[in-house]
């Protein structure tokens, strides 16, 4: 299946599931995103505010994503959440499942060396 | 934007930061703006102070988002469902893993169309934006494919619109000319292009009950106009009153002519005025009509201006002026035209009655010319009529055949080029389908079919060709800008209005779609099929098969293309060489032309004769003028005369042509010409009026007669007189420099009156500089006498050989393009090959072969296929040389100069394009090649 999918339309990219990843915990902001993204990668990904912002209206554009209601803090402080549609939850259990096997697929072959990045 | 300070407080960096905001669309900052701005502060306060570079790329990255943001936009408002709908594909491949295996996989409210499409919709736009990418990948590859095809779809448009203005566009402005024929009067002796005259025309639409009355009549005709205080010559169309009306064009202001017009010659002294002469000569004034302006040194009343884009039934001449034909009289003064049925010289043309076939056409016009025949024995005894649909008419069926070979010579040329230019883009493709095997077998083997990868292959030169084609236009374009400028230095308003029009964008269009198919599909089908171990490994291809046969076989039939497009260049252009160094029976050089009618200016005879005289002496008198003489016809400008002759005691075969050309001349001008006298005198001035009948025949004409025997003195009976052979010229060219030698006469003007002559000056010097003593010393005479073709006879020898010349510099040029593209494909098939094989070579190297050996082995192996490809061009071109025969003047068809030269040179020119290769090949660094992949 996941084959079949990658003909039909590149994988996401690394950050756009990452993105998709880190909210599958639960509604997040913008800037704790980027943190949560920096903790999971040791920094090696680390979108600037533009970036970050264009990947979540692109996500919302296809509906993997919604601002949600939800807001903290005083007038001031006030963000806005992102939560994950049902949509959302689907394409990211399949592009995990199409990553899995392609990183199974690429680690099996080579038995000879361990592997160090995953 | 200034520099940013060290500390900034964060308002102010909000402002710059809130200002670039702006570049995102509303709907991004209603929800993200807050947002984006309140994260960058945090970001900026954690990292503390702000470097200039920060300052910097955190506001870059504000701008390039704000495009990616619009972009996305834009993609997603282009392909609207396809976002959401790979998305809920890829999710629903989970959900039917874990649920019902029959789950369609599609919402009832998706869509009405059926996946496939969505899915081809998706396909198309990823392979769509992967094709841009991989164009933008490599600029110079793009650039340079693109610029050979852009070439090749450029000329191939521009000589498309050329053929389509001259063969297949309706007559503009003309109501639905399929109905039109046109008639002409057919003779003896293969001659089936005669013009009418004025009674016979009448018969037709009288009595023909096929055509209804609707047949015009009409014929160029020089007319002297005088308006706003300038005089000019101009060549004006002289037509029947119904000429609008048969033509269904009525003019744009004012009226055509009355059916009144039609009746009563010399009544009616009104003209029509062409639209864009009207534009030009009367600045578009519409108050024109009603005005008086003089014509032929009389009043005309100007009552219509004909429609914009109007010329009649030849769309390359736009006349500037119709006059009715009832007033030849007053436009062709001392000639009596109107009641002679023997003087044929008007082009007829008829519209075909609702319902009548060209066919029954025909049959009424045999049943007429019978009736003819009955009435006036004389006239038609050996003549018949012959009907030519204005779809098979062209410019005039005379030319027609040999301007439908010009042009399709032409259209094969230029298709040849582009398919030189399209192997030259497929090799290109090869060699980088080659770079991408690893690509291709990696997608392969994750599961991608064949199918779409062909289809990807195949975007991305359709995309690439659609760009070249779009380029191809802007070139075509610009020549045809360039054609359209071109004026000939002739008296007719040549006007051959090439146009992009949609004909010729389809044209195009087609053939970039059609070439971009021809060149991405072998290389498409090559790269889908890579033999996946060795292509995964990044191993070149070693083995001999395959993709590289097809790249020698590219590089055989581009050569084999540029041998035939050069061999037929070279001989038509020997052709044009012989043509013009043939003896034409004068000398060209030094000699000074002018057109001069006194008839249009009211003179009557004696008076124009006076003026001939004083014209002469004036001109004689000037100084750097060596000789001066007058002729009614310049030679070599595809215009002729004939009339009958009987020799007594000669007996002309069945449908032997008997009726010469000939020309009136003045006693001064074979001197004038430097035409010398191979027996007896030139005219003299007893010459005249009431001196005994005398002309001077050429040597073909006297070796046609006479042969072996003493010409002077002989008699010949032309024009109704007995006319006493007095001199023997050279036979020379008279009507086109490709003529076979044909009989000449020449008759002193003095007992052949002619109004109109064309003076002959021989000069010392360069005969430019007397253009302006020459119109000074007319107007000394008389101030109103218009001057009209003033120019040298090397300048009117050119216009006659401008359509060969230009031929032969157009097939010259594509030539030397297709040798240099074929060049081009050979250097980049060799370079490629060098390229590939560096491991190969380098083992030779290390294995103790010299440079030179190196050198000689990839030569070879270039010159193999290039030896291949130029015997089969040669052999094809063998072939296509004897078709093209007709439009070689004077060359065998296996001329051994050009059968040797161009392949000599295609040879020597590939040399170069192998050698550089070779060289780059001998230098390989064993050591380096060996380590490489």
């Amino acid at each position: 299946m996941a084959r079949r999918l990658s003909t039909n339309r590149p994988p996401l990219k690394p950050v756009e599931f990452l993105v998709l990843a880190i909210l599958e915990n639960g509604s997040l902001h913008g800037y704790g995103i980027v943190q949560e993204m920096n903790a999971r990668t040791d920094g090696r990904v680390s979108p600037r505010p533009g970036d970050l912002y264009r990947i979540l209206y692109r996500l919302d554009q296809w509906g993997l994503l919604v601002p949600d209601d939800r807001r903290t803090g005083d007038d001031e402080e006030r963000r806005s959440y992102y939560r994950l549609t049902d949509l959302g939850q689907k394409v990211l259990l399949s592009e995990a499942t199409f990553l899995a096997k392609m990183a199974a697929d690429t680690l099996s072959k080579r038995t000879d060396r361990p592997a160090e990045v995953v | 934007m200034s520099l940013p300070p060290k500390h900034l407080g964060s308002k102010h960096i909000g402002l710059t930061y809130r200002l670039l905001l702006r570049l995102y669309p509303r709907s991004f900052r209603e929800v993200y703006g807050d947002d984006l701005v309140r994260q960058f502060d945090e970001t900026r306060n954690r990292h503390g102070d702000s470097p200039f570079g920060n300052w910097f790329r955190a506001r870059w990255s504000l701008v390039r988002n704000a495009v990616g943001v619009r972009f996305d936009l834009a993609s997603s408002a282009l392909f609207r469902t396809e976002g959401k709908l790979w998305a809920r594909v890829a999710a629903d491949a989970v959900t039917r893993q874990s649920r019902s295996p029959h789950h369609t996989g599609m919402d009832e409210n998706m869509s009405t169309l059926p996946s496939g499409f969505h899915t081809f919709l998706g396909n198309l736009r990823h392979d769509f934006s992967f094709a841009v990418r991989m164009l933008l990948k490599n600029p110079m590859f793009t650039a340079a494919a693109v610029l050979t095809l852009a070439l090749g779809i450029g000329l191939n448009a521009a000589v498309f619109s050329a053929v389509n203005a001259m063969l297949f566009r309706p007559l503009p402005e003309v109501r639905n000319d399929k109905e039109l024929v046109h008639l002409y009067r057919s003779w003896p002796g293969d001659m089936l292009w005669g013009s009418n005259s004025i009674p016979h025309y009448q018969d037709i639409r009288d009595r023909v009950e096929a055509f209804d009355g609707q047949v015009a009549a009409w014929n160029f005709v020089p007319m002297s106009l005088s308006a706003d205080g300038l005089s000019e010559r101009v060549m004006g169309n002289m037509v029947s009153a119904n000429y609008f009306d048969v033509l269904g064009a009525p003019p744009a202001l004012g009226r055509g002519f009355l059916p009144e017009e039609a009746v009563d010659p010399g009544a009616h002294r009104v003209v029509v005025l062409g639209h864009s002469f009207w534009q030009t000569r009367f600045g578009a004034d519409p108050s024109v009509v009603g005005r008086t302006v003089t014509l032929n040194g009389q009043a005309w009343t100007v009552v219509g201006v004909a429609r914009e884009g109007f010329k009649g039934t030849m769309p390359i001449i736009d006349p500037p002026m119709f006059a009715p034909l009832m007033m030849q009289h007053e436009l062709i003064p001392g000639f009596d035209l109107i009641e002679a049925r023997g003087n044929n010289w008007m082009n007829v043309f008829a519209r075909r009655a609702e319902g009548v076939s060209v066919e029954q056409c025909r049959q009424q016009l045999d049943a007429h010319i019978l009736q003819l025949r009955e009435e006036f024995p004389d006239h038609y005894e050996e003549s018949g009529i012959y009907l030519v649909p204005q779809a098979e008419a062209g410019i005039h069926p005379a030319v027609r055949s040999a301007q439908v070979g010009m042009s399709a010579l032409t259209m094969v040329v230029v298709a040849f080029l582009l398919m030189i230019a399209c192997i030259n883009v497929a090799n290109l493709f090869l060699a980088r389908a080659g770079e991408r095997r690893k690509e291709m077998a990696i997608r392969l083997s994750l599961g991608a079919k064949r199918g779409r990868i062909i289809t990807q292959l195949l975007t991305e030169s359709l995309l690439f060709s659609v760009i070249a084609g779009g380029a191809g236009l802007l070139l075509a374009y610009w020549a045809i800008g360039i054609a359209n400028s071109l004026t000939l230095p002739i008296d007719i308003p040549m006007d051959f209005d090439l146009t992009l029009d949609r004909a010729v964008l389809l044209f195009a269009l087609a053939l970039s779609v059609l070439t971009g198919v021809l060149f991405g599909l072998a290389p498409a089908l090559q790269a889908s099929k890579p033999e996946m171990v060795s292509a995964l490994k990044g191993e070149a291809s070693l083995e001999p098969g395959g993709r590289n046969r097809l790249v020698r076989t590219l590089v055989v039939a581009q050569t084999a293309l540029s041998i035939v497009l050069l061999i037929s260049a070279g001989l038509f252009l020997r052709g044009l060489q012989t043509a013009t160094s043939v003896d034409k029976g004068f000398d060209e050089n030094n000699l000074l032309l002018a057109s001069i009618d006194p008839g249009l200016q009211g003179y009557d005879r004696e008076r124009a004769e006076v003026f001939y005289r004083e014209l002469e002496s004036g001109l004689s008198s000037l100084p750097g003028v060596q000789s001066v003489g007058f002729a009614r016809q310049v030679p070599l400008t595809l215009s002729s005369s004939d009339r009958g002759v009987r020799i007594p005691g000669y007996e002309p075969g069945t449908n032997e042509n008997m009726s010469i050309r000939y020309n009136m001349v003045t006693p001064g001008y074979f001197e004038a010409m430097g035409t010398p006298l191979l027996a007896g005198r030139p005219f003299l001035d007893m010459d005249d009026r009431d001196g005994a009948r005398v002309l001077i025949v050429n040597q073909q004409f006297a070796n046609r007669f006479w042969p072996g025997e003493d010409v002077l003195g002989r008699s010949v009976r032309s024009n109704g007189q007995d006319w006493e052979v007095v001199g023997v010229v050279p036979t020379g060219k008279y009507f086109s420099l490709g003529e076979e030698p044909s009989d000449f006469m020449y008759f002193p003007q003095a007992q052949d009156w002619s109004f109109s002559m064309t003076v002959h000056i021989r000069t010392a010097g360069d005969p430019k500089t007397l253009a302006n003593s020459v119109r000074r010393e007319v107007e000394r005479l008389d101030a109103a006498m218009p001057v009209a073709d003033l120019r040298t006879m090397t300048n009117t020898l050119g216009v006659s050989l401008f359509p060969a010349r230009l031929g032969g510099a157009a097939l010259g040029i594509f030539g030397i393009l297709g040798m240099i593209l074929a060049a081009v494909g050979i250097y980049s098939v060799m370079a490629y090959s060098v390229s590939q094989r560096t491991r190969e070579i380098g083992i030779r190297v290390a294995l103790g072969a010299d440079s030179s050996s190196v050198v000689a082995m990839v030569i070879k192996k270039g010159m193999t296929m290039v030896g291949v490809g130029v015997v089969l061009g040669a052999a094809i071109a063998l072939g296509t040389s004897r078709l093209m025969g007709n439009l070689i003047y004077g060359v065998s068809a296996v001329d051994p100069v050009t059968f040797l030269g161009v392949p000599g040179m295609l040879c020597a020119v590939a040399l170069v394009a192998t050698y550089l290769p070779a060289r780059r090949a001998a230098s390989v660094d064993p050591m380096r090649a060996l380590r490489s992949e």
